[in-house]
């Protein structure tokens, strides 16, 4: 490969360096990106190292002996040599070699390690993944010393191909599962893709499905216990976020922190979250319904003050409804895009300014301002911001439906949630796994969180080739009052 | 056309839904008013009547479950054609077929009946019933699994239903029940023909018995979801009884409802409009079931593909819908229907089971006879 060869392959990049080493009987070039390879390796060690070369003969063997490195960097092709120079390598050629040498070199900028943001926890390690897969993989490593970590490494993407690195605990994970997702990412014909949530909706099972088939988690103790309970494991080169599956409904209403408190806390947490996801599914619609169609279902005293903080407002209860909601979207997306130190402003204006205005003006009740607030809190209450955006979107058609049905529509909208749930799979397993096919023994990491020594099997769900976690006499060992 | 069916296992159901199937298909609109009829008929006595007519359905059921015992795994279509031949059978299982169909679109139109009475008045009929009807697709094309799963939920959301039975209870007068066993038998029989309208339903065994994984625990399933019918409907007949005067009784119709409008929270009255909409979630099953049964009716004797079958269905069932409009017109058709289901769901089965048993027993003879007279 000759200087002006390289540059064509590499699209007359500005930033090709290529060094020249010329000896009486042989010539050496160094090509590198000065972007991606780390230029000291170049001038610290490899030019010294060339330079000491005797002088009666330069082949690529006394120099491959001379710079010490191993036959896996041998290239012979221009592509490979290319290729492995945007992923940071240095290349030796000497004139008239059948091969060249890719010398692998760090050099990449990345961001350090630093502590989860999206899934903060109180207690538990404060470690989040970072964009570059090497780093993650590294993670994992770390605090998961095992032989049995099985680590695949797939490429997808035509155009600009991506790394992906499958990983999966081989002595427990079903070869199904994995075999499902290898399929998929291999089948994946996309010219590239940037990032895990990407990937994530290229191969889930339903796309059009408002609810996420695959977990996504910045927390290497959330995969580290996915892949411990059988679960597989995709990581992107580029994304600080972890796909895990198969996984349930339920498993996007668990927090790691369950695991790290005791477990009545972390049963009481995950009983509040669920009702949450209910009340903030449910408020509005209610309220719009009842005061819609059925006020008389509301005792007088109640409807009393509810007539009196609605007298003022002029718009039925449905408009009313949908503007308070929509005004709180609005909040929430101005806060997700403004800086941080804006966005608190924003909260502050939004939420008291706008609040207190707009009950004055009288455009809606108190006591709307009161549920929609509620229904919006708790709809953050889901540890997966996933899960709690799609809440917060489909309160929307079951506000219209309760606008047009009352109690009908709400019932209705119930009804369609409930099959649409039921139609789910994530990599082929039934996303209301152990709700439905009804599994009970599974529920105590379900609903609940029962006490550790309890849950000595593993998550039948995902089918794992080893049962057991632990023996259950033994994690349950009891002893007699008198002894 | 194949008399046993060979279901792939990613479509089988356990045992314990077939269970819940046949219970969620026997609970539908006839709870919400069937005292009046019965009573009518067996006075105070009417919940002996009830007891004896739930009686009768184990007996039927346990004939159904050994009729489909004989075979490995066929369902009614198949075994009509075994019994009576290509073209009676054919015909027989069409007339199944239609009858699981009309099932769905007299269920539909008798809740779209009850929610104008109670809580829409003015809502038009097309709009609840395209409603309902898209919300039943959008489950039956999910395939069977997920009709089970729907039917699992909808019962476990909705059997607390039966707790609001104590306020009514605590105005209970129970000398309305005495003297016991006034009528005679004559009456009491006939208030058990008026219960059928409100237990059929568990003849969708006939249909989804291929599709059960474990059948040895079929049976038990199957008769514990009838039991649980049962219960239901005895324990709601006894608190009407003690609750309203026969006078009363005989004036209301939709008395459970009415049982309903006691129960009294400190921030929410007229407990019935939540009971009305939630009760959408009791008949969807019925109507997703039947028109399934339907439809796999029609795959089984012609062949047609199940999801189109089920898209020809619906805009048939939704014009019916229409068409009927007056309460009398629904009224009418529900007699109809209650003396065709007692037929169809309660002597045919029995009828149906003699004849299987029968020609068991003679092939049986005739394979022996052929052995014995093989030389050897």
């Amino acid at each position: 490969m000759d200087q002006e060869m390289a540059r064509k392959w590499l699209s007359n990049t500005g930033d090709l360096v290529v060094e020249h080493i010329d000896k009486p009987n042989g010539r050496v070039r160094l090509y590198y990106l000065s972007t991606l390879a780390d230029a000291s390796i170049v001038y610290n060690e490899l030019i010294p190292k060339l330079r000491l070369l005797p002088l009666e003969t330069v082949g690529i063997d006394e120099v491959e002996k001379q710079l010490g490195v191993a036959s896996s960097n041998r290239v012979y092709e221009v592509q490979e040599a290319v290729s492995r120079m945007i992923h940071n390598a240095i290349y030796v050629h000497v004139e008239g070699a059948a091969f060249g040498l890719a010398i692998p070199s760090d050099g990449t900028v990345g961001r350090s390690i630093q502590a989860p943001e999206v899934e903060s926890v109180v207690l538990g390690p404060q470690i989040a993944f970072v964009e570059e897969l090497n780093v993650n993989l590294c993670i994992i490593r770390k605090y998961m010393p095992t032989t049995h970590l099985f680590h695949e490494r797939l490429v997808a993407g035509t155009e600009i191909p991506v790394d992906i690195s499958v990983l999966y605990l081989e002595n427990i994970v079903d070869p199904e599962n994995v075999n499902t997702v290898r399929q998929r990412i291999q089948e994946l014909n996309v010219d590239s893709h940037l990032d895990s949530s990407i990937l994530a909706q290229y191969i889930t099972d339903n796309e059009r499905s408002l609810f996420p088939t695959l977990q996504q988690t910045e927390r290497p103790d959330r995969v580290i216990h996915g892949l411990r309970q059988g679960q597989v494991a995709i990581l992107v080169e580029g994304s600080p976020f972890v796909l895990l599956g198969p996984t349930t409904l339920l498993q996007f209403f668990q927090s790691p922190d369950d695991y790290y408190l005791r477990w009545v806390l972390a049963t009481f947490n995950r009983i509040m979250r669920m009702f949450a996801m209910i009340l903030s599914l449910l408020l509005t619609p209610v309220y719009v319904a009842t005061l819609t169609y059925h006020y008389e279902m509301i005792p007088a005293d109640l409807l009393l003050s509810l007539a009196q903080s609605r007298s003022r407002v002029p718009f039925p209860p449905l408009w009313e409804a949908l503007l308070m909601e929509i005004i709180i979207e609005l909040l929430r997306e101005a806060g997700a895009r403004l800086p941080t130190k804006v966005g608190q402003t924003i909260g502050i204006v939004g939420g008291i300014v706008i609040g207190q205005a707009i009950v004055q003006a009288g455009f809606t009740s108190n006591i709307l301002i009161i549920i929609v607030a509620l229904g919006a809190l708790s709809s953050f209450i889901a540890p997966s911001y996933m899960i709690g955006s799609t809440i917060r979107v489909i309160r929307f058609p079951m506000i219209l439906l309760a606008g047009l049905l009352g109690a009908m529509g709400i019932v209705a909208g119930f009804s369609f949630l409930a099959s649409h749930l039921l139609r789910q799979t994530s990599l082929g397993r039934p996303y209301m796994y152990p709700l439905y096919p009804v599994r009970f023994e599974d529920w105590k990491d379900g609903f609940i969180r029962a006490p550790l020594s309890s849950l000595w099997l593993r998550f039948k769900f995902f089918n794992p080739q080893q049962k057991k976690r632990f023996n259950r006499e033994q994690g349950q060992m009891k002893k007699d009052i008198d002894e | 056309m194949n008399i046993n069916e060979t279901i792939k296992p990613t479509n089988t159901i356990s045992a314990y839904l077939a269970g819940f199937l046949v219970h969620a298909t026997q609970i539908g609109v006839g709870v919400l008013g069937y005292q009046r009829i019965i009573a009518k008929e067996a006075g105070h006595d009417a919940w002996i009547a009830v007891v004896l007519a739930g009686l009768a359905t184990h007996l039927i059921v346990l004939a159904m479950t050994h009729t489909l015992k004989s075979y490995p795994n066929a369902d009614i279509y198949g075994i009509q054609v075994d019994i009576f031949g290509k073209w009676l059978g054919t015909a027989l299982g069409v007339m199944y077929a239609i009858y699981f169909f009309l099932s769905a679109t007299l269920i539909l139109r008798t809740y779209v009946e009850v929610v104008q009475t109670w809580m829409f008045p003015n809502l038009p009929t097309w709009v609840l019933t395209a409603i309902i009807l898209f919300l039943a697709i959008y489950t039956i094309m999910g395939g069977i699994r997920v009709v089970a799963g729907y039917t699992f939920f909808s019962v476990s959301a909705t059997i607390w239903l039966v707790c609001d039975l104590y306020y009514p209870l605590q105005y209970a007068q129970w000398e309305y029940l005495f003297p016991i066993l006034e009528v005679n038998a004559e009456q009491l029989f006939r208030g058990m023909l008026g219960m059928t309208l409100s237990s059929i339903g568990f003849e969708i065994l006939y249909v989804i018995y291929p599709y059960v994984q474990n059948k040895e625990r079929l049976s038990r399933s199957v008769q514990t979801g009838v039991l649980v019918t049962n219960l239901i409907y005895t324990f709601v007949m006894i608190v009407s009884l003690v609750f309203f005067s026969q006078g009363q009784l005989m004036r209301t119709i939709w008395a459970t409802l009415n049982l309903k409008k006691m129960v009294y929270f400190p921030i929410l009255e007229r407990f019935e409009l939540i009971a009305i909409s939630i009760w959408l979630l009791v008949i969807l099953p019925n109507i997703m079931v039947y028109i399934w049964s339907s439809a796999r009716g029609f795959k089984r004797l012609f062949g047609w593909s199940l999801r189109k079958t089920v898209v020809m269905i619906l805009p048939v069932i939704y014009v019916i819908c229409l068409l009927l409009v007056s309460r009398n017109q629904i009224n009418q058709l529900n007699d109809l229907y209650s003396k065709i289901g007692l037929y169809a769901a309660y002597v045919y089965p029995l009828v149906l089971f003699v004849l299987v048993k029968w020609k068991q027993r003679r092939r049986r003879i005739k394979e022996g006879a052929t052995d014995a007279n093989v030389p050897k």
